[in-house]
């Protein structure tokens, strides 16, 4: 009975969380200094509509913006659950348009990478925090910290240079365009992954190696090893498992960390998933775009908050009493 | 529990960094051509004896820039982590001390920012107030306290369950003063160790959210330069002079930084775990 209950509260507090992005949305371009109705239209439509009393007049009743702000809450509540967003004047299209284009693409680098360094990381800390004071792995551990305060959009920089410009084996960024073969399609995902694959591995490694140490401290760790363990049972059973679940939620507060270095790599990638919409709407300032672009990134954060809940509930039986 | 202990590496590289940013003037009357470098109008000249790091794309010397973009990163790296660090302690010891809903309400927004992505909200509140040195300043600041309020909680809420506050509480005394003068001096360790990583995230974070084109354009710094390798082209035109400097800076900066801050929480965990054995 309790399995259902516990999840409930948990996500009761997720669905909280979303309201309060939502709310915080809302408020910010009306609470900023400047007449919010920039904000919300766009600047190039409240420009037109300045000029047009007519289509200021239909801008403002849909928007409800003559009215009390609890009526416009409500009113834009209604429109997102339609996943109406508005206009993009620099695109000239629906946004939610849009942004069905682009999340796919994000999330197309975001996931591989993650599971990858999730896999590759959790194996390279476990290696290093074994045995952590021997020099050869605290070097690469040093290593690890390093490339985890390289900026990822500097790094890719690099990697476009060396690789793209100097080899010519990759092409200098943006995407593949529609119907391009699968080695293209490779090619133009190679470098952005690689870049978030190593990012990502880096600080998956930091905090494995973390974990282990603490962990191979522990009274039941050296009672394993005297009962003659062999060294692959051992990391698997003794050292892996009981880091999983601190493991997990560690990743869920980083997630969002991991996404916004995606969003940083899609840029210098021209890499068109909602980083670079972003940055498109921040050099436009198109802040109808911009605040879906947060709403879409946040809720995709949060659920990955949510999953990562949910696994380790269901991973740790520590969790569930 | 040896992790990463005292570092001498990472303050030699925040020292390097710190002594580049305060005496980046001098230096830079030592630049050939003097204080902003040679003056040069051909774009995209490689390094030189003239222009050591040679020019970017209107012909500036890189060097001189770099420089000046010193003082602007390592500022804004060490004023957003001061406000970040003091928001961050005074939430904490007052969600700590208090305890009961206090602690919860202040629990719950820790929370909502903890999971909510901190740099697409940076990147939304800067396109908001517009590129300047302040606002920059002031949204890291306050979107980069919530690790450092947690940390500061869990250790005030120990130290509010220690007999020594019982019995000043029995004496009379009252709450800010308790606070003030017996919970944060005792918070104090890790205080400082955030505060150090915190000037390494803030580096970071200013560098990203100038690379996207919110920095003060006025005051570029190491991210502008980024940003401006990107956007004009000296990416594409293989300018690597632009842009390596400037991610080297910004990279083993923030390393010292971090390297710093992890060596100071180590040991200060070390040291509260003894505390914690004895009593």
């Amino acid at each position: 009975m309790r399995f259902p209950l516990f999840l409930f509260r948990k996500f009761l507090r997720y669905l909280v969380l979303v309201f309060a992005i939502i709310t915080v949305n809302f408020l910010i371009p009306r609470l900023m200094p400047g007449d919010p109705m920039i904000f919300i239209f766009g600047e190039e439509v409240y420009g037109a509509a300045i000029r047009n009393p007519e289509l200021f007049e239909a801008l403002t009743a849909k928007y409800g913006l003559n009215l009390p702000l609890v009526d416009q809450f409500w009113i834009y509540l209604m429109s997102l659950f339609r996943a109406d967003f508005g206009y993009s004047f620099s695109y000239g299209r629906q946004i939610s348009e849009i942004i069905a284009e682009r999340l796919p693409l994000t999330l197309i680098m975001t996931v591989p990478s993650t599971v990858l360094s999730l896999v590759a990381g959790t194996a390279i800390g476990l290696t290093l925090g074994w045995e952590s004071d021997r020099l050869p792995k605290r070097l690469v551990s040093a290593a690890c910290v390093a490339v985890h305060s390289f900026p990822t959009y500097w790094l890719a920089m690099l990697m476009l240079l060396f690789f793209s410009l100097w080899l010519g084996w990759a092409p200098i960024g943006g995407a593949p365009p529609a119907g391009a073969s699968f080695v293209a399609i490779v090619q133009h995902l190679s470098l952005p992954l690689l870049v978030l694959a190593i990012f990502n591995t880096a600080y998956v490694s930091i905090i494995v190696r973390g974990l282990t140490i603490e962990i191979s401290e522990e009274p039941f760790v050296i009672a394993a090893l005297s009962k003659g363990l062999g060294k692959l049972n051992f990391s698997l059973r003794h050292l892996l498992k009981p880091s999983l679940p601190p493991l997990l939620s560690l990743f869920a507060i980083e997630m969002g960390f991991a996404f916004s270095g995606a969003l940083l790599v899609e840029i210098a990638f021209s890499w068109p998933g909602m980083g670079y919409t972003m940055w498109q709407a921040v050099i436009e300032r198109d802040y109808p775009l911009l605040q879906a672009s947060f709403t879409m990134v946040a809720l995709v954060v949060v659920s990955a908050n949510a999953l990562a809940d949910a696994l380790s509930y269901a991973l740790d039986p520590r969790s569930r009493s | 529990m040896k992790r990463f202990g005292y570092s001498p590496t990472g303050v030699e590289w925040a020292g390097i960094a710190l002594i580049l940013a305060v005496f980046a003037m001098t230096l830079m009357s030592f630049l050939p051509g003097g204080c902003f470098g040679m003056p040069s109008s051909i774009p995209y000249l490689p390094p030189s004896s003239s222009n050591f790091l040679g020019t970017n794309d209107i012909g500036d010397d890189v060097l001189a820039i770099l420089l000046q973009g010193s003082r602007v990163s390592l500022s804004i790296g060490l004023l957003g982590a001061t406000v970040s660090t003091l928001f961050g302690t005074v939430i904490g010891v007052f969600a700590g001390f208090m305890g009961g809903t206090v602690d919860e309400a202040l629990g719950s927004i820790t929370d909502f920012f903890l999971v909510v992505p901190a740099l697409p909200l940076m990147i939304l509140l800067a396109a908001y107030l517009g590129p300047s040195f302040m606002n920059v300043v002031m949204v890291i600041g306050l979107l980069w306290w919530p690790t450092t309020a947690r940390m500061v909680r869990a250790r005030a809420r120990q130290i509010r369950g220690s007999p020594f506050i019982e019995g000043l509480m029995g004496v009379g005394a009252r709450k800010p003063y308790i606070m003030f003068r017996h919970v944060l001096p005792n918070v104090w360790g890790i205080v400082l160790a955030r505060f150090v990583l915190a000037v390494s995230s803030s580096i970071l974070l200013e560098a990203g959210l100038s690379f996207i084109g919110l920095g003060d354009p006025q005051n570029p710094s190491w991210g502008m330069m980024l940003h401006f390798a990107m956007t004009r082209g000296a990416l594409l035109h293989g300018a690597w002079w632009t842009f390596v400097p400037p991610g080297i800076c910004i990279s083993f900066s923030s390393l010292g930084f971090i390297l710093i801050g992890m060596g100071m929480e180590s040991r200060y965990r070390s040291s509260t775990k003894s505390i914690g054995d004895v009593s």
